[in-house]
């Protein structure tokens, strides 16, 4: 075990899987000498040349058509948006053909393509490099969308992710990939599909996504000393979503707060509203409420952006509305 | 004119930095293009140039080589010639200006409500949840989804329940609070019965002595003429006093509401009016609950009231019907008693006591001196000098009086059907 | 040069294969009219030449990507024309199993890599199909069908761009047929030179007649050896025209094209044109071409057969495939 921060589990995730596999090779901006604006790729340039690590010009519909055929004739290709945001121009290839191509060849043809990118508001990056956006590929068939919440989640989330034969959206925040954590130094998967719950407690259940998953524990920390009892769950990945996992947590508490950085329409928490209240009416003391960043594209100056962000004051009054059901 | 050179933002996340070396020497000169120090980010160490031509001003609350400082921080300044002289002064006054004219940042910011969160047609409810109209028996009960299957498994009867959920919703823990205290009997499935003659009086006795000891009383008499009430109802069997004085006294709690309030270790005031009517059993005083009382018709309260104290009187009342009342009334005027002063019904503000009516000569006018018979009642108020004060609680007693002699604006002459019930 | 023998063996494979795919196209083209034919049908009867030309030099380890009107393709690939029919069927025995129809046909054993609804991905995707290969170093070539159409698209540019800067083993083959839909290059594009797009992105770009399978061979052929030999993709237009409508129940000429056009296009039929050819040089006799269309023929006829009587997809299958299914 050792203290790795979120970027670096990930690399070491992916240095691992880019020695036992030749046939994965990494496709983006700046991600072949330079090593990736995030330092996704720092080094492995280097070690395994252009053809693995791959510099494009700006065309991410061009690209991911291009990985799409690559992941259809025997590669497996890591498509590193950098800033997710970027994904955007090409959501016609993803959606018509990376996530049909299995069904429609009747599984003859695997899609083993990594999709991977920052998410997340923070330090004013505004409205093109803020988006988050994986409500949308939740929605589509054919994806698994994965949000790591830790570094020692993401180097295992990645393994997985490396090995699949799905089509991976692996969803990194930015405001993460400083973040520091204890890491396994042995190699292991996290399977797809399977919550993690982050912290025990009776009084009510916050399901978390991404970010929000260490705010809402910081938070539920400092209530603890007023008395307070909180489950915290972190779904780990949103397709497949772990509903089980959340259920049994409400069957417990009987209260649910689900709080997500991205906007509330048709979001994430809305999904698991409708099947917790579906399969566990019963169980529920109050109604499901729901937190998220507001319904506004991100605005620029600090004092805007910080606005639209669900933080401790707008989390802490929101389990507090909730417990006071 | 003076340029800053402030830690620069080297990298999207960089916070901080530090001072590695000054390429230039304080009054020295610099060339615009020319490194004028080198700085440490994040990552890595860079060489920063001159914007401008002039002279190097390093003050000396300048960060230190190698301290850590936060971007933004002013490492030095680059003056015109002219301007060295006056620098140091201008300096004070540029910083005095800055901090009257830029405003801070507000710090950690509320969220904002965006309300195109919601797809249309769904507002905020925020305000509009918490509705203090009291809900009809008719209406869905205000339960959670939880509660109500865990009132089901334990068979509690939660119609007369107060909810300690936001809106009155009953939840959890009330039907757990329930659960606790109901009083241990044989299992029975359906109507618990009552504890024991011993068990009852030894309660009563409890109830009694903390009340007296515990509350505050004060008791306030009033004579009420009751001539017109008593003989308001022409159609039909007249509605018994119980009824008749709790629509009257409800009202007089809508426009009073200290007088419904609970006292515990503080004034609660409470959403519902709901009022016992004390019934007297073989086995000791039993105070069962009409809830809602201003949403319930007359004719309703009558047939309830009776039903109520027939269900005492046989033993048969469901503990549930005991609970959460907010008002108590209490009648001895069967007894011919005409005033007296009731115990507050703890944790309640007041209780009324309604003594006998009896025909009496009064004074109908002063002046001509004619005395006339009229029908008087004497209603006996205690309440708890620690939630309202004599002033207030006279009002309300006054409010009773004048409805209660003025039954036209309270009830409707055919209010009670002729159809028995 | 070819040898004799080879050359027979060429000739006659060309010839039989736009026979073939002539014939299941007209037969297809009649059971959309009789309504057995769900979605849409587009049919590729005039152009022939080029699906036939171009699939002559690959292997089955070569990948095609083509479009909504990839019947052609899928035959000169290799698929068996009563997996075509039966597809488009909707049976059980179609090569795509019944989920794709007409426009997602399926045949990755034989490097049938997908026909596509949307203009534009093949091309992207057959870029990726050369990216494997380089990467693998399996000296395959990726091969993208696309029209007049996706020349504007970004796709287009994108594709051939990335094609380019990493040498990729790429063949782009445009088959220019003057219309995409109803609309005429002439109007969707100022430079109405399809081949010379090739420049702006540094690799070779060569027009050919699309109507002349022996011309779309060769051309063929030459890229087929360049992409093997590392030196990078190229861009091929082949001028043709379909003699049927954009799809099948659409008027043949509407408003956008004219009947006078059309009946010139007929003359230049790719079939008889290299029937007269194939005669001319002694290559077969004009018996030997008639037992190759009767042949056909009666391979069509048992081909619709069979789809005919084959069964529907199995409902309870419907959801399989959606994610690599776990064992």
């Amino acid at each position: 075990m050792n203290e790795l921060t979120f970027t670096e589990a990930t690399h070491q995730a992916l240095s691992k899987a880019m020695a036992e596999d030749p046939t994965i090779f990494v496709v983006g901006e700046g991600i072949g000498a330079r090593g990736g604006n995030f330092e996704t790729t720092a080094g492995l340039y280097e070690k395994y040349g252009p053809l693995r690590l791959c510099d494009t010009p700006i065309c991410e519909r061009g690209f991911i058509g291009m990985c799409t055929g690559a992941a259809m004739t025997g590669t497996r290709p890591v498509v590193d948006f950098m800033f997710l945001d970027f994904i955007l121009d090409g959501l016609g290839e993803l959606i018509n053909q990376t996530s049909k191509i299995q069904y429609m060849s009747s599984g003859r043809i695997r899609m083993p393509i990594v999709l991977r990118g920052c998410i997340g508001i923070g330090h004013s990056a505004a409205t093109h490099h803020s988006g988050s956006y994986y409500p949308i590929f939740t929605h589509i068939p054919g994806f698994r969308v994965v949000l790591p919440s830790n570094p020692s989640d993401a180097k295992g989330l990645f393994t997985t992710s490396l090995q699949s034969d799905d089509p991976v959206l692996f969803l990194e925040h930015r405001e993460l990939l400083n973040s520091r954590g204890h890491v396994p130094t042995e190699d292991y998967q996290i399977p797809f599909g399977k919550a993690a719950v982050a912290r025990n407690g009776t009084d009510a259940t916050i399901v978390a996504l991404s970010i929000m998953v260490n705010r809402v524990l910081d938070i539920a920390e400092d209530l603890s000393l007023e008395g307070v009892s909180l489950e915290v769950i972190d779904p780990r990945t949103v397709a497949p979503l772990d509903v089980d996992t959340i259920l049994n947590s409400v069957k417990k508490t009987g209260r649910l707060l689900i709080v997500d950085e991205t906007f509330m329409p048709c979001g994430i928490g809305s999904e698991i509203a409708a099947h917790i209240t579906e399969y566990g009416l019963d169980e529920l003391d109050a109604p499901i409420k729901r937190l998220n960043g507001a319904h506004i594209p991100t605005p620029y100056s600090p004092v805007l952006e910080q606005a639209v962000i669900p933080n401790k004051n707008s989390i802490t009054e929101a389990i507090k509305n909730l417990i006071a059901e | 004119m003076s340029y800053e050179i402030p830690m620069p933002r080297l990298g999207w996340n960089m916070e901080e930095g530090m001072l590695v070396q000054w390429m230039k020497k304080d009054g020295e000169l610099v060339k615009q293009g020319e490194i004028v120090c080198v700085i440490e980010g994040d990552k890595a160490t860079t060489e920063i140039e001159s914007f401008e031509s002039g002279v190097l001003k390093i003050p000396h609350d300048s960060p230190e080589i190698g301290q850590l400082v936060p971007v933004g921080t002013i490492l030095g300044y680059i003056l015109s010639e002219n301007d060295i002289d006056s620098f140091q002064s201008n300096l004070q006054q540029k910083t005095q200006a800055d901090q009257n004219n830029s405003p801070e940042q507000p710090e950690d910011s509320t969220q904002v409500d965006s309300v195109i969160d919601r797809p249309i047609g769904i507002t905020n409810r925020k305000d509009t949840i918490a509705s203090t109209t009291p809900r009809s028996k008719e209406e869905k009960q205000n339960i959670s989804p939880r509660a109500l299957r865990l009132a089901k498994e334990a068979t509690i009867d939660w119609s007369s329940l107060q909810g300690s959920g936001k809106t009155g919703r009953i939840v959890e823990k009330d039907i757990q609070r329930a659960i606790d205290n109901r009083v241990n009997t044989k299992s029975c499935v359906t109507e618990p019965q009552l504890s024991s003659t011993e068990n009852r009086r030894s309660v009563i006795a409890q109830r009694m002595v903390d009340s007296h000891q515990k509350s505050a009383p004060i008791t306030l008499n009033t004579e009420v003429d009751v001539t017109t009430l008593s003989s308001f109802f022409t159609h039909s069997t007249q509605p018994s006093w119980y009824a008749l004085m709790a629509k009257i006294s409800a009202l007089g709690l809508i426009k009073y509401p200290s007088m419904n309030a609970s006292w515990q270790d503080g004034v609660v005031m409470n959403e519902g009016i709901h009022i016992g009517i004390a019934v007297d059993t073989p086995e000791g005083v039993v105070v069962p609950v009409i809830r809602d009382v201003p949403t319930i018709s007359l004719q309703k309260m009558s047939q309830t009231a009776k039903q109520l104290i027939d269900l005492s009187k046989t033993g048969k009342l469901n503990f549930a019907k005991l609970e959460g009342g907010t008002f108590t009334l209490t009648n001895l005027g069967m007894y011919d008693i005409d005033a007296f002063t009731p115990m507050i019904n703890l944790p309640q503000c007041a209780i009324l006591g309604i003594g006998r009516v009896a025909p009496k000569p009064v004074v109908i006018n002063e002046s001509s001196a004619s005395i006339g018979i009229r029908k008087l009642m004497t209603l006996s108020l205690t309440f708890d000098h620690r939630i309202v004060d004599g002033a207030p609680a006279a009002r309300f007693l006054q409010e009773i009086k004048y409805l209660a002699e003025n039954p036209d604006k309270v009830f409707q002459v055919n209010e009670i059907s002729v159809k028995s019930n | 040069m070819t040898s004799t023998r080879n050359k027979f063996e060429l000739y006659q494979t060309l010839y039989r294969t736009m026979a073939m795919i002539r014939a299941v196209e007209e037969r297809l083209a009649r059971s959309f009219m009789a309504g057995l034919i769900h979605g849409a049908c587009h049919t590729y009867i005039g152009e022939e030449a080029i699906a036939t030309g171009v699939c002559a030099c690959l292997t089955e380890d070569d990948s095609i990507f083509s479009t909504h009107r990839g019947h052609g393709h899928a035959l000169a690939k290799g698929v068996p024309p009563n997996k075509i029919i039966a597809e488009l069927y909707g049976r059980e025995t179609g090569i795509s199993n019944g989920r794709g129809g007409s426009m997602h046909l399926f045949a990755p054993e034989i490097g049938l890599m997908g026909t596509s609804g949307i203009v534009g991905p093949c091309i992207l995707q057959a870029t990726g199909a050369g990216y494997s290969s380089k990467l693998m170093n399996t000296g395959a070539v990726g091969v993208a069908f696309f029209g007049d159409g996706a020349v504007g698209n970004g796709a287009f540019h994108e594709g051939l761009n990335l094609a380019a800067i990493f040498d990729l083993p790429v063949l782009f083959v445009c088959e220019n047929n003057l219309y995409a839909t109803e609309v005429p290059f002439s109007y969707a594009s100022r430079n109405t030179n399809i081949a010379s797009r090739a420049s702006n992105y540094g690799i070779p770009g060569i027009q050919v007649d699309g109507n002349d399978v022996l011309a779309v061979q060769a051309a063929s052929s030459e890229a087929i050896s360049r992409a093997r030999t590392g030196e990078g993709p190229t861009l091929i237009e082949a001028k043709t025209y379909r003699t049927r409508p954009h799809a099948e129940g659409m008027s043949p000429t509407g408003v956008y094209r004219s009947e006078k056009e059309l009946e010139m296009w007929k003359t230049k039929d790719p079939i008889p044109r290299f029937r007269d050819v194939i005669i001319s040089d002694r290559i077969m006799t004009e018996k030997d071409l008639d037992q190759i269309d009767a042949d056909v023929r009666s391979v069509v006829d048992t081909a619709d057969k069979e789809a005919s009587a084959s069964p529907w997809p199995d409902k309870k299958t419907v959801a399989k495939y959606v994610y690599k299914e776990s064992k």
